[in-house]
C-alpha cells in the first residue's frame, strides 16, 4: 500500500502533501437480558490527503484504493488549499519538519484478538450480561457490548515520512440496572484497552466486571445523596484520569492555547503542587496496555513522551507539526485523526500524574472530613480552566474512617487550582479510562490515569428531592 | 437530542417506485426544490447497488435481506484560531448490509457496512454479515418490515445549497469570522466550521420496499470564548443547521456568538439554593429532552429502562406541556420520507398537555412490544436500525424573556448544562455554564462553579412556565422553560 502512496506522490508537484490510507476493520457485539441485540462488523478503508498550499490546508478523500483516485483527491485537496488561501488574513506556518520513523510499527498485544472466533465473542458477551442479571434480586436488565478495532495504516508525505501502523484496541462494557419500588439505579463497568485479550482482562475479569456492575446498581438504590460544597476528596484513579485529561489536558493542546486558553502564557510558571508531574505518553508508561497507545501519529511523527507539567511547573503544550513551527519546538506526535476521512487534529494519548509516596490507606487515615470518589464518568473542559467531571459513587470519610456508599456527583472548580491544591499522591498507578471516547469534532481513543491524589473541589449537593 | 451532522441529514425528496402514495404533504413547488438529472441518476445508480447486493444475499443463503446505500458529497471551510484554517470536499458511497437466516423463532441476523462499491468489496461484505448471522442467536423478532406508502415531504432538497462550491464555504466562513470579531476584538475563535452536503439514501429489501431519496443541508458554527486580559471567558458556542438557501445567515450567528461570549466575561460566585430557575432552550433539550427522548423509546419501555413504563395515559409533566414528534415537517432537519426500514415517518403527541401519550418504536422493537411499528426507526448506513425520535417541539407559552425572567424573580438563568444525565433513572448533576444569577427579574452576573442537580421526572411536574421564545436547535424546537426545586450548588 505504501506503493500506492508513494506513486501518487511521485506523480504530485507543487505543494506539501500528505497521505494517509487507513484500513479499519471493526466489530461489535451486544447482548441485552440475555437477547442478542446486534452482532455487526464494518469496514472503513480509504486515503486522506492533506495539501499545504500558501498557508492553508487542504483537505479531500477517497474510498478507492487505485492511483487514479488518489492522484483525484490530491487534486481536490490542493484546490480546496487554495480556496482556504485566498480567504486566509495571515499564512499559517507550514509544518515543522523533524526526523521521521520508518518501518512497520505495531502496538504490543498480549493474547491477539484474532485468537477468539466470531462465536466465541459473541458467548463471552452472552456469559457476562448472564453474571450481571444474576448478581443480585434487584437486577432488572443488563446489558455488555464488546467492540473492537483493527488498524491497519501507511503514511507518506512529500517532506520523507513512510510508516506502516498495526493497532488493535478492544473494549468491553457491561451495565446492570436495578430497581425497587419504582426507582431505577444503574451502573457501568468497563475497560479498553491497546493490545489483545491479554490486556483487556488484565486487571479483572468479564465476570467480575458484571459482578461490580450489579452490586454497584443494588447499592446505589438506597445510597443517599450527598451534601455539596468545596471539600476535601481523595480522587481514584479513573477519576484522577478525567481530571488531568479534562481539566489540563485540553487546556494546554497548542491548538487550544493559541485561541486563548487559560495555559496561554503560563510556561515555566508554577500551575501546580510541587507533589505533580503530569505527562502525556504515545507509549503505555508504568503499566502496560493503555488505551490510547499511538507509536507513531498521523503525521508520521514518533509519539513523544511529553512531560506537561514537572513538579508543578508547566513545561510544555501538545503539538501537531504546524503548531511545533509556530512555538519554535519539535512536534511531540500529537497529531491523530479517527479514520481516513478525518483531519489530523491535535489530540491526547495517554494522559497521567506521576506516582508518589502515598499509600492510599494512609491518605484515607490522614483526612478528617472528606470524599473517595470513584467511577469516572464524563467530563468536559472550558477555556477558562473550569472543568467539571462525574464520578459515579462518593464515599464519605470522617476522622480517618470511610463511609458508606453515597450517589455519584459531579465535581467543578478550577483546574490549577484543584492541581495547587494537591497534598497526597499515592503510590499505586492504574489506567482507567481507555473505554469509550474523547469528542473534539471527531472521536478519539485515549487513555488517562495515575496514582490516588488528594485535592480539593467542589461537589454538586442532591437531588432537589431529597433536599426538601 | 440534537445529534443531526451534516452527512446524516442528507435526506429528502423521494423516488418510490413501489408504494409512493399520490400528494406530496407539505411539498413546495420552487424550481431549486426539484432534484437534478444527476441527483435523479445518483438515486438509481445507488439503488441499482442495493438490488445487486440484496440478490446476491439472498443467492448466498439469507431468508431475509436488507441493504441501506447512501452517496454523500460534502464541502466544508473551518476556522481555527480567529482565521480560516482550510477546506475539505469529500464523495463517499457505503452500504449496509442486513441479513437474517432462519425463519421464526430460529431466524439469526447479521450485519456489515463496507464503504467500498467494487464487487469483491461488496461480496466480502455479504459473507461477513452472513457469518455473523450463522454465529448469532435466534430470535423471532428479527424480521423485516412490510411497504407501507411513502410520500414526499417538500423544503429537504435545495438546488442552490448543492451548488455552493469549496470558495462559497470559505466565503460564508470568512463573514461569519468577521461578523463576530467586528462586534468586539476581546471575541476569540477557537474553531468553527461551514459544511455543506448533499446525499442520497437508497434502500431495498426482500420484502419488496424499494425507495430512493436525495437532500441537501447546510450546517455552520463557532466556538470560542472572550478573552480580555487574563480574564478568559467560558467557552460559548453556535450551531445553525438549515436546508433553505433563503435561510442561511452566517453574520447573525457570528454576531449572536460575539455577544453571547463576551457577557460570559468578569463572573462571579453564585449562591446555593433549591428553587426555581430557567433553562434556556439548550439546556433544558441536554437534560430534560435527552432523559425524555430516551424514556419513550418503546425499547427502552420493554427492557424496564425506562421510568416512563407503566405511565402511559398518566400525567407525567406540568399541565400545558406538550411535546411532539414530526418527521414529516416540510423543510424539517430530521424529516425525510421514509425512517431507516423504509417505513413513512409521522407526526406523533408523545406527551400532551401533561399526559403521557405515546412510545415510539421501530420493527424489532413493535414486534418485541406486539405493537404496529412507529416510523421511528433511525441509523445509517453504518448501524442496524434502532428505535430514534426526528423532529421535537415543546410548545411554547406566551411568556416573552423578560416576562419570564421578571416571574422568576431571583434564582438562575442556565445558558449549557455541562454534566451526566442518567437516562434510566432521570438523576442529572453537572455544572451551568454560560448561566447568570438573576436578580429583580434580570440577568444579573455570570456565575462560575455553580452545580446543578435533581431528577427530570420529579421536576417535570414542576415545569412552572414556558417561554414564548422558541429556538431551534438542529432537530428539536424548544422555548426557554421556568421549573421549580432545582438544587443549586455555588462554588467560593
Amino acid at each position: 500500500m505504501l506503493d500506492l502512496l508513494e506513486s501518487a506522490l511521485a506523480r504530485s508537484s507543487g505543494p506539501w502533501l500528505e497521505l494517509r490510507l487507513h484500513d479499519r476493520r471493526a466489530r461489535s457485539v451486544l447482548v441485552e437480558d440475555g437477547v442478542l441485540e446486534a452482532a455487526r462488523a464494518t469496514r472503513h478503508c480509504g486515503v486522506g490527503v492533506r495539501a499545504f498550499v500558501d498557508g492553508a490546508w487542504g483537505f479531500a478523500s477517497t474510498s478507492e484504493l487505485l492511483l487514479p483516485a488518489v492522484l483525484r483527491a490530491i487534486d481536490a485537496a490542493t484546490r480546496a488549499a487554495a480556496a482556504a488561501a485566498r480567504g486566509r488574513k495571515v499564512k499559517a506556518a507550514a509544518p515543522s519538519s523533524c526526523p521521521f520513523p520508518s518501518g512497520t510499527w505495531t502496538s504490543p498485544a498480549r493474547v491477539p484478538l484474532s485468537s477468539l472466533s466470531l462465536s466465541d465473542k459473541i458467548a463471552l458477551v452472552h456469559q457476562t450480561d448472564a453474571a450481571a442479571k444474576a448478581a443480585g434480586a434487584h437486577i432488572t436488565s443488563s446489558s455488555c457490548k464488546y467492540s473492537e478495532l483493527v488498524d491497519e495504516k501507511w503514511i507518506a508525505t512529500s517532506d520523507g515520512a513512510r510508516v506502516h501502523i498495526i493497532d488493535t484496541k478492544p473494549e468491553l462494557r457491561v451495565q446492570a440496572v436495578a430497581e425497587r419500588a419504582g426507582e431505577l439505579q444503574s451502573c457501568v463497568e468497563a475497560a479498553g484497552h491497546t493490545g489483545g485479550f491479554g490486556d483487556l482482562f488484565a486487571r479483572r475479569s468479564a465476570d467480575e466486571m458484571a459482578i461490580r456492575a450489579a452490586k454497584t446498581a443494588t447499592d446505589l438504590l438506597r445510597a443517599p445523596y450527598i451534601d455539596g460544597g468545596k471539600q476535601q476528596v481523595i480522587l481514584s484513579p479513573d477519576v484522577v484520569g478525567l481530571l488531568v485529561h479534562e481539566a489540563i489536558g485540553h487546556t494546554v493542546e497548542a491548538d487550544f492555547v493559541l485561541a486563548g486558553s487559560a495555559a496561554a502564557g503560563k510556561l515555566g510558571q508554577p500551575v501546580a503542587s510541587e507533589l505533580v508531574t503530569l505527562c502525556d505518553s504515545g507509549e503505555s508508561e508504568y503499566a502496560p496496555g493503555a488505551g490510547g497507545v499511538v507509536l507513531v501519529d498521523d503525521e508520521g511523527v514518533a509519539a513523544q513522551r511529553v512531560t506537561i507539567i514537572e513538579r508543578g511547573i508547566l513545561k510544555s503544550y501538545l503539538h501537531n507539526r504546524e503548531t511545533a513551527a509556530h512555538f519554535g519546538v519539535a512536534p511531540t506526535g500529537n497529531a491523530r485523526a479517527f479514520e481516513f476521512d478525518n483531519e489530523p487534529l491535535i489530540r491526547m494519548r495517554n494522559t497521567y500524574i506521576e506516582p508518589g509516596t502515598t499509600e492510599l490507606a494512609s491518605m484515607i487515615a490522614d483526612t478528617d472530613d472528606g470524599w473517595l470518589l470513584v467511577g469516572a464518568k464524563n467530563g468536559q473542559a472550558d477555556a477558562n480552566a473550569e472543568f467539571m467531571f462525574v464520578v459515579g459513587e462518593a464515599y464519605p470519610i470522617t476522622r480517618g474512617r470511610l463511609g458508606a456508599l453515597h450517589r455519584g456527583t459531579t465535581i467543578t472548580g478550577n483546574a490549577f487550582d484543584v492541581l495547587r491544591s494537591v497534598d497526597r499522591v499515592g503510590t499505586h498507578f492504574a489506567w482507567d479510562l481507555g473505554s469509550g471516547y474523547c469528542g473534539k469534532g471527531q472521536p478519539a481513543k485515549v487513555d488517562a490515569g495515575g496514582p490516588h491524589i488528594r485535592c480539593t473541589a467542589v461537589l454538586a449537593g442532591g437531588s432537589s428531592a431529597d433536599a426538601e | 437530542m440534537a445529534k443531526t451532522s451534516a452527512m446524516s441529514m442528507a435526506r429528502s425528496t423521494v423516488m418510490n417506485t413501489a408504494t409512493t402514495a399520490p400528494g406530496a404533504q407539505g411539498a413546495m413547488t420552487r424550481p431549486h426544490d426539484e432534484p437534478t438529472t444527476l441527483a435523479r441518476q445518483t438515486e438509481q445508480e445507488t439503488l441499482d447497488v442495493c438490488d445487486t447486493v440484496l440478490r446476491r444475499a439472498l443467492d448466498k443463503g439469507a431468508t431475509q435481506a436488507e441493504v441501506w446505500g447512501e452517496h454523500a458529497v460534502s464541502t466544508n471551510a473551518s476556522l481555527e484560531q480567529n482565521e480560516l484554517k482550510g477546506a475539505a470536499t469529500a464523495e463517499h458511497a457505503a452500504f449496509g448490509i442486513r441479513v437474517i437466516t432462519g425463519t421464526g423463532a430460529d431466524a439469526r441476523v447479521g450485519f456489515c457496512y463496507v464503504n467500498r462499491k467494487d464487487s469483491a468489496s461488496l461480496n466480502e461484505a455479504i459473507d461477513d454479515a452472513l457469518a455473523i448471522a450463522r454465529a448469532s442467536s435466534p430470535d423471532e423478532a428479527n424480521d423485516l418490515v412490510d411497504p407501507r406508502p411513502v410520500r414526499p415531504i417538500g423544503g429537504l432538497l435545495d438546488r442552490r445549497v448543492v451548488a455552493l462550491s469549496a470558495d462559497d464555504a470559505v466565503g460564508l466562513a470568512a463573514r461569519m469570522l468577521q461578523a463576530a470579531r467586528d462586534i468586539d476584538a476581546r471575541v476569540s475563535i477557537d474553531s468553527g466550521y461551514v459544511a455543506v452536503a448533499h446525499g442520497t439514501v437508497a434502500l431495498a429489501t426482500s420484502r419488496g420496499i424499494r425507495l430512493a431519496d436525495t437532500d441537501s443541508s447546510i450546517l455552520w458554527g463557532l466556538f470560542g470564548m472572550a478573552v480580555d486580559g487574563d480574564d478568559v471567558g467560558s467557552f460559548e458556542n453556535v450551531s445553525e443547521a438549515v436546508r433553505d438557501f433563503d435561510a442561511i445567515d452566517v453574520e447573525a450567528s457570528g454576531r449572536e456568538f460575539a455577544q453571547r461570549a463576551l457577557s460570559l466575561l468578569k463572573p462571579r460566585a453564585g449562591r446555593s439554593f433549591t428553587g426555581p430557575a430557567i433553562f434556556s432552550p439548550a439546556a433544558f433539550d441536554e437534560v430534560f429532552l435527552a432523559a425524555l427522548s430516551a424514556s419513550v423509546d418503546g425499547d427502552a419501555v420493554r427492557k424496564g429502562k425506562s421510568r416512563l413504563k407503566d405511565k402511559l395515559g398518566a400525567r407525567i409533566a406540568a399541565r400545558g406541556f406538550t411535546l411532539v414528534d414530526d418527521g414529516t415537517l416540510p423543510g424539517g432537519n430530521g424529516s425525510a420520507p421514509f425512517d431507516r426500514e423504509g417505513l413513512p415517518h409521522r407526526r406523533t403527541v408523545l406527551v400532551g398537555d401533561g399526559v403521557l401519550h405515546h412510545f415510539v418504536y421501530d420493527g424489532r422493537a413493535a414486534k418485541r412490544a406486539g405493537r404496529p411499528p412507529t416510523g421511528h426507526a433511525e441509523g445509517s448506513a453504518r448501524t442496524l436500525p434502532g428505535v430514534g425520535l426526528t423532529n421535537v417541539r415543546l410548545q411554547p407559552g406566551t411568556l416573552d424573556d423578560d416576562a419570564l425572567l421578571a416571574t422568576l424573580g431571583s434564582g438562575l438563568w442556565i445558558g449549557r448544562f455541562s454534566g451526566d444525565v442518567d437516562e434510566v433513572s432521570g438523576d442529572f448533576s453537572g455544572v451551568a455554564k454560560a448561566s447568570f444569577a438573576v436578580k429583580g427579574g434580570r440577568r444579573a452576573w455570570p456565575v462560575q462553579e455553580t452545580l446543578i442537580a435533581g431528577n427530570v421526572f420529579d421536576l417535570l411536574p414542576r415545569v412552572v412556565e414556558r417561554g414564548a421564545n422558541l429556538r431551534r436547535l438542529v432537530t428539536v424546537d424548544c422555548p426557554p422553560v421556568l421549573v421549580d426545586g432545582l438544587k443549586v450548588t455555588a462554588g467560593p
